[in-house]
């Protein structure tokens, strides 16, 4: 991992692939053109130019102007004339770097191909990540990409110059400083990064009378509030699951998007093996990844969880609940059993709530755990890191109203689209004289802002954030911005005077307090080669509870058809809206309802009944007086009389791929209740829109699929389980089987026990092998191109199922069907086992795909890479081309794939490749060993959270996937076609409450 | 010996030329179709099927620029309308080989009226479904790697995979038919020669007859080389349709992977084969006024193939279920029960109607004899059997091993235009050969009226 430190000219050399846009993008040019030709500068604004448009555009101007006479520019590709520092052509290169998130940011390693980042991996030596890293992080190389981000400073609506805005905000900077910051005000997302804490603190001396704002749609602030509250210190919980052998969630969703973490899901996989298998509790609303983990799930209405709680400590004997009335719906041993089975394991059980309950309900969480004596074990609280607290959104919002705001800038975020309804927050913004926006994309925001500034991508910027575990991060650009973007640092350090305007220098100004003085160089590099700085983490803090009396919970009316609770989701694909532009998370599964391109409002399969509403029925949401649109889904594992509703879409400004997809619920929700509401009504508009599911079949039918055991069964059956696996014996084939030769035979074990079914895996194998997306009409005909998938079963009752999750990949069977079938041999076996997919030779008899009975083969309907989607269907006549970014992010060892051929997983065979090669070249001329388990990770096994994939050499009995293949657990999917698949599964283990009956039944 | 309808012989057969035909009466019937103006319902019925066949030519045009997805394929039906309609076309193109060459051996001279009828038909219908393994192809442009050429490459097809196996068949029986068809055509290309005025017409017709003079040893030659052509034709009757069954059976999808399947398959083809000759027959003796050379006893004999066929494919059906049930295999049995039961439900009921329920009429002689009404069954026999193969390859693909991958089939405008442009196809090819090919095998129906002759003085000597 070479640092990266070159900031003032970083890809020299490297810009061959972008010289077009760096012609047209001088500033003269492009003032040149403005004046000219406003109309077509606007084109340039859209990003919905192409070349060869921009290119007779820019002749013509050109040569009207006389420039430089009327040559086409040349442009020349050249090899590099001096050798590169740790670039070895043909291999790519690592950094490490960091994604900044508003809760938690990712450490992450990037790797780079001749100067352009092509995929992302999880910070292998940091300990949250260890390698993995989520759907999101995965995704977030194609936002750097994208065609339709900002390219250009916009004034009032029309294109301007940067340099222009660097005028202004040396202009604004001096006003400022004349005044003290009177009327000026920053709106950003939170932030504990150092350099911001230190422009912040600079602004606040420098600017006494400005004042820093921050609002994220999403956030744990309610977490943090109760941790104030209930230790009288500002503390954040910080849960360590691997150790917890009794958790209780209560309307907390931390595998899945809700509240999950890298860390915690790979902390309660570890917790959840054979040796120490713990016990899970749900209880929640709707249907998530935590709950289709759970033991024992309980379907309760968001607004229920309070009393459940508090019904829980009072069987517990927490201090100050004596008064509790609330009883659970049906089943009493909900609280007794389940206060029984805590109270067993004092010290290793665990009671969590999610970001959407109340402060009352965290607090409550808190003493439980106090009681439980799992403070400091299971649970640690440590000190929240922001030293300059900041304005809510709420007090910028009056701020605006009484007209005391002057100069507003917005960094990043979407106030616009997804600030809380009540604040009115649209039409307050324009009341600012000057409001400056800096954004990724022009968006709903920037629509109301005078000044747009588009903002540079974290992977081409310099700063630091920090890591849920409060370790500083460090964040350096892999690639010059490609559309001449600013970050938030610098434009913070323009406007408020700040010493330097080099986000670089004011990293380095902020991480100087990291270090003592004299080896601050040492130190500084150490930083960036490493991408975080090692045993900054926050540390556990000593706390007790406080002596504040516990909120009863509120009585409430009793939810019915027409006093429906209206739940906000936090999107596993677009989280608040931020990846609404990202097209492989549009087509992205959810990994629960499995909708792709859009969001729909849940209810349960009795209440929709009750209703009359059926699949794709268009619903009028009303909550207190205001009202949204949106299409209904009946969703097993609901509770009743509980609409839920993922946030992010029905984006209105964005690019073309998130524009008016799915239907926004921000604009009914508000700051009083922005978790959940009650008070609901729905009635139905007669009309009708089109779900499209990856998956339309919800159930195993009976079929050995998903295999479930409880873990008494398996330990007390465990010869019948032996028996069970034998029961496929060696069978013949009609044809001879292929030689298995090679000095590896690559196999893979993927344990159900430990699958979340995140979805992280799909992402990364989207990113590393070229997957093209083919939008939501395509994805409605089943042509969905992933090659590894997440199949979502449901098992028992309709209304209270259990659900599985299984990752389907090409399983390579040794025996594979779809071999035998293809006339012009494109499909073939290596000899070390791998059934390979020659896309040069295929034809497209599709043959193969019918006779694959596992259906991974995907198959090229259309030029998916070279169409626009919406053009699929005009054959010669739609546009052919692909965006010059889009293609930048391609993997140079995977082919993209043109039509009419079929293509699949063939277990990351590039990787496997170039570890091969990489042996041979250090043996040299010596025999080359073997290659030593755990050096090749296909894409899905690298990133997973919960490490439950595992690649390796199955001819070696110490890899470790031998190991896990030799478990009791370990079965082939279909095994009993004879197709022998070199990737087989754990089964899953449950661990039920015997006192307690199980969702979904026995699967 | 005029207006006899007496059984002519014992086993109440009637004669198979009937109308007091001689020699001379038939090559005038025959040749004279070719050799009238153009009957005017001829060009508005072309144009027509010209017209159909280019809307055809457009969809695969279409199909071919854009990539397959302008069909309604998808993962996991891989293959729908494609193979449906290929299998349709190639077991329509059954019958006339059927007839030629099996029941040729077999001395079964009522064929002589109606195979070379038949066998033009089977020519075009292969045709027909020979345009589907090309089109269907991702990238049809380099279809020529399904052939076992020398190439730079030095890669050789698989000779394992089934379809490399179609590629044989299929184009063997086409040569084959072909060759068969034009060696049968021959003595009466000849005779249109003779009777053509000298010009262009002449010249044409005598470069296709090869030089044909009648001579005893033409004759002699010409019998050796139809006999042996019969004798190369009849396995290839069996083993195209055996081969194109295979291309399910070989597979291990459920409802494809049968045993049965080469049978029921080639039941299946001459079923669907003889109803399609029955489809253009029953018309096509009306209009060009052969009643008396194709007669109701030819009609009758067709029909009773169809009842007996039609009889084994729903053998197949019961069969098929059977075993589904008996083998225990839990996929095979879904399958089957979906078949009937799922969301394709209908198209296996309507399938079965047409080809199982509806021949049972022809237990009647009545129906065997009412040309309306046979007309009527072999358009349900079509209809049955274009549906046997969707309800075979739709329904078996659409719910297999894994229920996450499920799906449904829905075709688009392309996938049915193009279906309707191949009959676009067909019927401009037929069109061209009743107006320039003598439609009945002239002198082998001579042959028979010799033969009936000699009989008929028999039976007349032996009464007086």
């Amino acid at each position: 991992m070479p640092s990266l430190e070159q900031p003032a000219n970083l890809a020299c050399g490297q810009v061959y692939w972008r010289s077009l846009d760096q012609l047209a993008d001088t500033a003269e040019f492009r003032e040149f053109v403005l004046k000219t030709y406003p109309a077509s500068m606007s084109e340039l604004l859209d990003g919905a130019i192409d070349r060869r448009k921009f290119l007779t555009l820019m002749a013509a101007s050109l040569s009207l102007a006389g420039l430089t006479g009327c040559r086409r520019p040349s442009i020349k590709i050249l090899p590099y004339a001096k050798k590169q520092e740790n670039v070895i052509a043909g291999l790519p290169t690592y950094y490490a770097t960091a994604l900044p998130r508003p809760n938690g940011s990712v450490p992450i390693l990037v790797e780079t191909h001749e100067g352009r980042p092509t995929k992302i991996e999880g910070h292998p030596n940091h300990p949250l990540t260890q390698g993995a890293a989520d759907a999101w992080a995965q995704a977030s190389v194609l936002d750097l990409y994208d065609p339709d981000r900002s390219r250009t400073v916009v004034f009032g609506g029309l294109p301007s110059t940067i340099e222009t805005l660097v005028d202004l905000l040396a202009t604004k900077s001096k006003s400022l400083a004349a005044t003290g910051g009177e009327g000026f005000r920053i709106l950003a997302e939170p932030s504990d990064a150092p350099s911001i804490l230190l422009l912040q603190s600079h602004l606040k001396r420098t600017l006494p009378h400005a004042s820093w704002h921050t609002y994220t749609p999403i956030d744990n602030a309610n977490a943090v509030e109760a941790g104030s509250r209930a230790f009288g210190t500002p503390v954040k919980p910080q849960y360590k699951f691997h150790d917890a052998s009794v958790v209780v969630a209560v309307d907390c969703d931390f595998l899945g998007a809700g509240d999950g973490d890298i860390a915690q899901i790979r902390g309660f996989a570890k917790a959840r093996s054979t040796e120490a298998m713990n016990r899970l509790y749900v209880v929640e609303p709707h249907f998530t990844l935590t709950g289709a983990m759970a033991d024992h799930r309980l379907r309760l209405p968001a607004s229920s969880a309070h009393g459940y709680l508090f019904a829980l400590a009072k069987s517990l004997g927490v201090m100050g609940t004596e008064q509790s009335t609330w009883t659970p719906p049906g089943d009493l041993k909900w609280i007794d059993e389940v206060a029984a089975d805590l109270l067993s394991k004092p010290g290793q059980s665990l009671v969590v709530v999610g970001h959407r309950q109340p402060v009352a309900v965290h607090a409550l969480a808190y003493s439980i755990n106090a009681k439980l004596g799992n403070i400091g074990k299971t649970v640690a609280f440590s000190p929240t890191e922001n030293s300059e607290p900041a304005g809510s959104i709420q007090s910028l919002a009056d701020d605006l109203k009484a007209g005391k705001v002057t100069t507003l800038v917005i960094l990043g975020g979407n106030p616009a689209y997804d600030a809380p309804a009540d604040l009115g927050l649209g039409e307050l913004i324009g009341k600012a004289e000057t409001v400056i926006r800096l954004g990724l994309h022009v968006d709903e925001t920037s629509e109301l802002a005078k000044w747009h500034v588009p903002q540079a991508h974290p992977l081409e910027s310099w700063g630091d954030c920090r890591a849920s575990d409060g370790s500083l991060l460090a964040i350096q650009p892999q690639i010059e911005p490609l559309f001449d973007g600013m970050t938030a640092i610098e434009l913070v350090a323009r406007i408020s005077g700040y010493k330097t305007h080099s986000a670089y220098e004011v990293v380095r100004e902020a991480f100087k307090s990291f270090t003592a003085n004299d080896d601050f160089e040492t130190a500084w590099r150490r930083f960036l080669h490493d991408g975080f700085l090692e045993g900054s983490g926050t540390k556990p803090q000593e706390v007790t509870l406080s002596p504040t009396p516990l909120v009863l919970p509120d009585p409430l009316p009793p939810l019915s058809a027409q006093n429906l609770e209206l739940v906000y989701q936090r999107d596993s694909s677009l989280d608040d809206g931020r990846f609404a532009n990202n097209g492989w998370m549009q087509e992205c599964p959810d990994p629960v309802t499995k909708l792709v391109w859009d969001n729909a409002a849940a209810l349960s399969p009795k209440t929709a009944d009750a209703m009359g509403i059926k699949d794709g029925d268009m619903l009028k949401l009303t909550l207190n007086g205001r009202s949204v649109e949106i299409a209904a889904l009946r969703m097993p594992g609901q509770a009743e009389f509980t609409v839920a509703v993922p946030l992010g879409y029905g984006r209105k400004v964005t690019g073309r791929v998130g524009r008016h997809v799915g239907f926004d619920a921000y604009p009914l929700r508000t700051s009083r209740s922005p978790g959940f509401a009650t008070g609901l009504t729905i009635a139905k508009t007669g009309k009708t829109h089109k779900l499209v599911r990856t998956q339309d079949h919800h159930t195993m039918e009976g079929r050995d699929i998903v295999r479930e055991v409880s873990l008494e069964d398996l330990v007390g059956k465990a010869e019948e389980w032996s028996k069970h696996r034998s029961e496929i014996e060696e069978r013949g084939a009609l044809y001879p089987q292929p030689e298995f030769t090679g000095e590896h035979q690559w196999g893979m074990a993927i344990d159900l026990n430990s699958c979340i079914g995140c979805n992280a895996c799909m992402v990364a194998c989207q990113a590393e092998n070229n997957i093209p997306i083919v939008g939501k009409d395509e994805v409605a005909l089943g042509r969905e191109m992933h090659w590894i998938r997440n199949d979502r079963y449901f098992s028992g009752e309709e209304d209270d199922p259990g659900m599985v999750h299984q990752p389907v990949a090409c399983v390579q069977c040794e025996n594979a069907p779809c071999e035998v079938v293809c006339p012009v041999n494109a499909t073939v076996h290596s000899l070390d086992g791998l059934n390979l997919q020659v896309y040069n030779r295929c034809v497209g008899t599709r043959y193969c795909a019918n006779n694959c009975p596992y259906k991974v083969r995907r198959f090229n309907f259309f030029n998916y890479n070279e169409r626009p989607l919406d053009q699929l269907r005009l054959g010669p006549f739609a546009e052919k081309g692909m965006p010059e970014t889009l293609q930048m992010q391609k993997n140079p060892d995977v082919t993209v794939r043109i039509r009419g051929v079929m293509e699949k997983c063939t277990y990351c065979v590039q990787r496997v490749e170039r570890a091969k090669i990489g042996v041979k070249v250090a043996a040299a001329d010596s025999v080359p060993g073997k290659i030593p388990d755990g050096t090749i990770t296909p894409a899905c096994a690298q990133t997973c959270p919960a490490q439950a994939i595992v690649f390796g050499d199955i001819s070696d009995p110490k890899s470790r996937v031998s190991q896990l293949k030799a478990n009791q657990r370990d079965y082939a999917l279909l095994g009993e076609l004879n197709t022998k698949p070199r990737t087989t599964y754990g089964a899953r283990l449950k661990n039920p409450n015997p006192k307690m009956s199980q969702p979904g039944g026995h699967a | 010996m005029s207006e006899i309808h007496v059984p002519a012989r014992p086993g109440g057969r009637v004669a198979l030329v009937q109308g007091g035909q001689t020699f001379g009466s038939l090559t005038n019937l025959v040749s004279g179709i070719t050799e009238a103006s153009t009957p005017k319902w001829w060009w508005p019925a072309f144009l027509t099927s010209l017209t159909v066949l280019s809307v055809g030519v457009g969809m695969a045009a279409y199909l071919i620029s854009t990539g397959i997805g302008v069909w309604g394929l998808n993962s996991p039906v891989g293959w729908a309308f494609d193979i449906t309609n290929f299998v349709f076309w190639i077991g329509i193109g059954h019958a006339g080989t059927l007839i030629s060459a099996i029941l040729f051996l077999f001395r079964q001279k009522w064929r002589t009226s109606i195979n070379r009828f038949a066998e033009a038909m089977t020519l075009f219908a292969v045709a027909c479904a020979g345009i589907y393994p090309l089109i269907h192809l991702g990238r049809v442009w380099l279809m020529w790697w399904l052939f076992p050429a020398p190439n730079a490459n030095a890669i050789y097809p698989n000779f394992r995979s089934p379809l490399m196996w179609d590629v044989a068949a299929v184009s063997t029986y086409a040569i084959v038919s072909l060759l068969f068809w034009y060696v049968g055509l021959i003595p009466d290309l000849a005779t249109l020669r003779d009777r053509a005025a000298p010009g262009l017409r002449q010249r044409i017709y005598g470069f296709f007859a090869l030089g044909w003079r009648g001579a005893a040893r033409h004759w002699q030659h010409y019998e050796m080389a139809y006999l042996l052509l019969a004798g190369i034709a009849t396995p290839l009757v069996i083993s195209v349709h055996t081969i194109v069954s295979m291309d399910f059976a070989t597979s291990i999808l459920p409802g494809w992977h049968a045993t049965i399947f080469p049978p029921y398959f080639v039941a299946g083809a001459v079923f669907s084969g003889f109803a399609m000759v029955l489809t253009l027959m029953v018309p096509s003796r009306v209009i060009f006024g052969l009643e008396n050379i194709v007669t109701t006893r030819h009609l009758e004999n067709i029909c009773k193939i169809l009842l007996a066929t039609g009889l084994m494919v729903g053998y197949a059906y019961s069969t098929e279920f059977f075993i589904a049930w008996y083998g225990g295999n839990p996929y095979e049995r879904f399958t089957f029960m979906n078949r009937a039961f799922g969301p394709y439900g209908w198209a296996y009921w309507v399938m079965v109607t047409c080809n199982v329920l509806s021949p049972q009429i022809f237990w009647f002689k009545k129906a065997r004899t009412t040309p309306w009404i046979m007309f009527v069954i072999s358009i349900f026999v079509n209809i049955g059997m274009w549906f046997e193969r969707f309800v075979i390859i739709v329904t078996s693909l659409h719910r297999d091993f894994l229920p996450s991958s499920w799906g449904m089939f829905v075709p688009t405008w392309v996938d049915i235009f193009e279906f309707i442009g191949t009959f676009g196809l067909f019927f401009t090819l037929f069109l061209i050969f009743v107006r320039f090919v003598p439609i009945v095998a002239l002198s082998e129906v001579k042959a028979v009226l010799s033969d009936q002759n000699h009989e008929m003085q028999h039976v007349e000597r032996a009464a007086s």
